[in-house]
């Protein structure tokens, strides 16, 4: 299973890519407008500078070479060095954007204006100096245009970087990911981390490492303590049964001590029956078994319900089997105890000339059986030691069912319908 | 008929030498994995139980032994852990059969006598009873050499119960014989009357002696008188 590094909105570079886009997007909005503000003022600053250079020359040059007598040639000549005579008499120098119409193109162009006060022949006039803007504009312009396509250039290139440095910086992150979610408890010794360049990698294997070898310690003493306890538990017992059925062989034997001696050894074998109930959902709960075999579910139900029948023949109960060729992954031994759990107690709680139904689809199975009312509420029916009224009940065979189809993802579901015990199985 | 008993319990081991020695089975014990080593290699025996939980060294060791010995002695593991891996490696180490503890002597002598049946009639498996022979393989049954008709339970019933000869067995016994280990949800084991019932019937009429005696009705003995 692979992580699909480009997949969901959420995932690492999705939200790294997006906090860039938005940074660049932000900076280029706000740097266009305040770049084009900042050359067009160093621009302008350089056009006015030009302007009071021009009034100085002019000044210098020419101010006492003027006669009135030449305004009129000179304004001809000097479309931006206008002398233009005036009544208001400007106090100081001013300077001024101002659009004057191109007679040709037709067209409004932006000047920039300065206007100052001059005296040609002792007459006051007022000297107009004015620079064209309009190159200075498309130059203006095209810095601009250049400046967002380098930036769109830097932001494409940045996530297209990120991309493909992530894939190769992250990849072995990602498998690390893909590893832990795949795990399980007994293979823990399977897994292999990729190694990485990147040191906080390196660091989280090294402490994933770690973790997973302490957890399987722990697993693998819990399995042992919990075998080697049950394993105890069967040879003091084991001591126990034979003496009983030596103490059968004894001469003399009355028949009260007789039955002594059977309550006593069937009492040994419901200890016996307890401890190895009790041992495997240990078992369940620390999740010790595989989950990968390949089972025949039909053949399995069907075998089961062929070794049962002798005991069914017994109460004269009558089992229907119908079942569909079906197969799924789960742990063979641990869907044998299930259906036989289940099976069993069928027969169990069966009354004489009763019947059983046994029906397997795709989806469910479903085993009915007939028999008395239950004394048990059927929401106690799945918890430990909730007990029916047999006496040779451990009172865990439908817990253990229950853990079962809980490790499989299966559910398991109760209800009475006409007189008859219903339990299925829904996969 | 020798037996080697394998078992680290000395109480369980003893108690299972009392039941198996009659007048043809001699019992030998060890107790650690040493000294059945010792045995195994200097001495024949018909079948050995063998407890696979040993000091000193596991069980299985010794089946391999035994394997590598050439040696033709029955083998029947006793173990106290339910474990399929072990049960499969056991028989696939060459032993002939696996019981669980804790179980009753009677199931085990049961097997010991299947196993050193297989063994001594080189797998043709033939039990013969005074005036009663029979074959498990062809499951026929002959009483003074006329061939007597039996269901399947009666059948796994003679040869229980002829596995157990002069010992009382309770019917709980039998019937978890004879229908595995689910026979714990019976309510009542009359049907096991019935079988012995039909059983006596059958071999009577066809001229045997009438070797089962009842205990109490709570039990039953092989035995000749």
């Amino acid at each position: 299973m692979d992580s699909d590094i480009n997949g969901s909105m959420n995932n690492l570079l999705n939200i790294t890519i997006r906090y860039y886009a938005v940074l660049l997007l932000a900076i280029l909005l706000l740097s266009a407008p305040a770049f084009y503000l900042i050359i067009e003022r160093l621009f302008i600053q350089d056009v006015d500078e030009a302007l009071l250079l021009r009034k100085e020359e002019f000044l210098k040059y020419r101010v006492n070479t003027l006669k009135t007598s030449d305004l009129v040639l000179w304004n001809s000549y000097n479309r931006d060095d206008n002398l233009i005579a005036s009544e208001m008499r400007l106090m100081k120098d001013s300077i001024f954007q101002q659009f004057f119409l191109d007679t040709l193109a037709n067209e409004w162009e932006p000047y920039r204006v300065l206007l100052t006060p001059v005296t040609i022949d002792n007459s006051k006039y007022n000297l107009q100096i004015r620079i064209s803007l309009v190159e200075s504009e498309d130059l203006m312009f095209s810095i601009l245009i250049t400046f967002s396509v380098v930036v769109v250039m830097v932001m494409a290139g940045m996530i297209l970087i990120t991309r493909w440095l992530s894939k190769r910086l992250w990849g072995p992150f990602y498998e690390t990911i893909d590893l832990m979610e795949d795990l399980e408890m007994d293979k823990i010794n399977d897994v292999l981390l990729t190694d990485s360049r990147v040191e906080e990698f390196v660091r989280l294997n090294a402490s994933l490492k770690k973790l997973l070898e302490k957890n399987q310690r722990i697993f693998r003493s819990q399995k042992e303590f919990t075998e080697n306890a049950s394993h105890e538990i069967q040879t003091p017992l084991a001591i126990f049964q034979s003496k009983l059925d030596m103490l059968l062989q004894s001469e003399g034997l009355t028949e009260e001590q007789f039955k002594l001696i059977r309550d006593l050894s069937s009492s040994t074998k419901r200890l016996s029956k307890l401890n190895q109930n009790l041992l495997l959902l240990s078992k369940l709960d620390n999740d010790q078994f595989s989950k990968s075999d390949e089972i025949d579910i039909s053949a399995t139900v069907m075998s089961i319900a062929a070794a049962l029948s002798p005991l069914a023949d017994i109460k004269s109960v009558k089992i229907n089997c119908h079942v569909v060729p079906l197969q799924l992954k789960g742990n063979r031994i641990l869907f044998e105890i299930l259906v036989n759990n289940l099976l069993a107690n069928a027969v169990r709680y069966n009354e004489e000339n009763g019947m059983i139904g046994i029906t397997l689809s795709r989806s469910a199975l479903v085993i009915s059986n007939s028999g008395p009312e239950l004394t048990l509420s059927p929401e106690k029916l799945f918890e430990r030691f909730g007990k029916g009224d047999h006496p040779q009940s451990t009172g865990l065979g439908l817990a253990i069912a229950k853990k079962i189809c809980d490790a499989f993802g299966y559910t398991i579901r109760y209800s009475r319908q006409n007189h008859l015990h219903e339990f299925t199985i829904t996969f | 008929m020798k037996i080697l008993i394998i078992e680290d319990e000395r109480e369980l081991a003893s108690t299972m030498g009392d039941y198996l020695k009659n007048e043809h089975f001699i019992c030998e014990f060890a107790h650690d994995f040493k000294t059945a080593r010792d045995k195994i290699l200097v001495y024949d025996y018909d079948c050995i139980l063998l407890d696979i939980t040993l000091p000193g060294g596991s069980g299985l060791e010794l089946l391999k032994m035994l394997k590598k010995e050439g040696k033709t002695d029955g083998v029947l593991i006793i173990s106290a852990k339910n474990s399929l891996d072990d049960k499969l490696l056991g028989l696939k180490l060459g032993a002939d059969d696996y019981l669980l503890k804790p179980f009753h002597l009677a199931e085990m002598s049961a097997r010991v006598h299947a196993i050193v049946r297989r063994r001594k009639f080189d797998g043709k498996d033939s039990l013969v009873y005074n005036e009663i022979t029979l074959n498990t393989q062809s499951k026929r049954v002959f009483v003074n050499k006329k061939e007597i008709s039996l269901t399947k339970m009666e059948f796994e019933l003679l040869i229980f119960l002829i596995g157990n000869k002069n010992r009382v067995v309770s019917k709980e016994v039998i019937a978890e014989h004879l229908t595995g280990d689910n026979a714990d949800f019976l309510d009542n084991f009359d049907f096991i009357y019935s079988h012995i019932k039909n059983l006596k019937r059958k071999l009577t009429e066809a001229g045997g002696e009438d070797y089962i005696k009842t205990v109490y009705g709570l039990g039953y003995k092989w035995q000749y008188e």
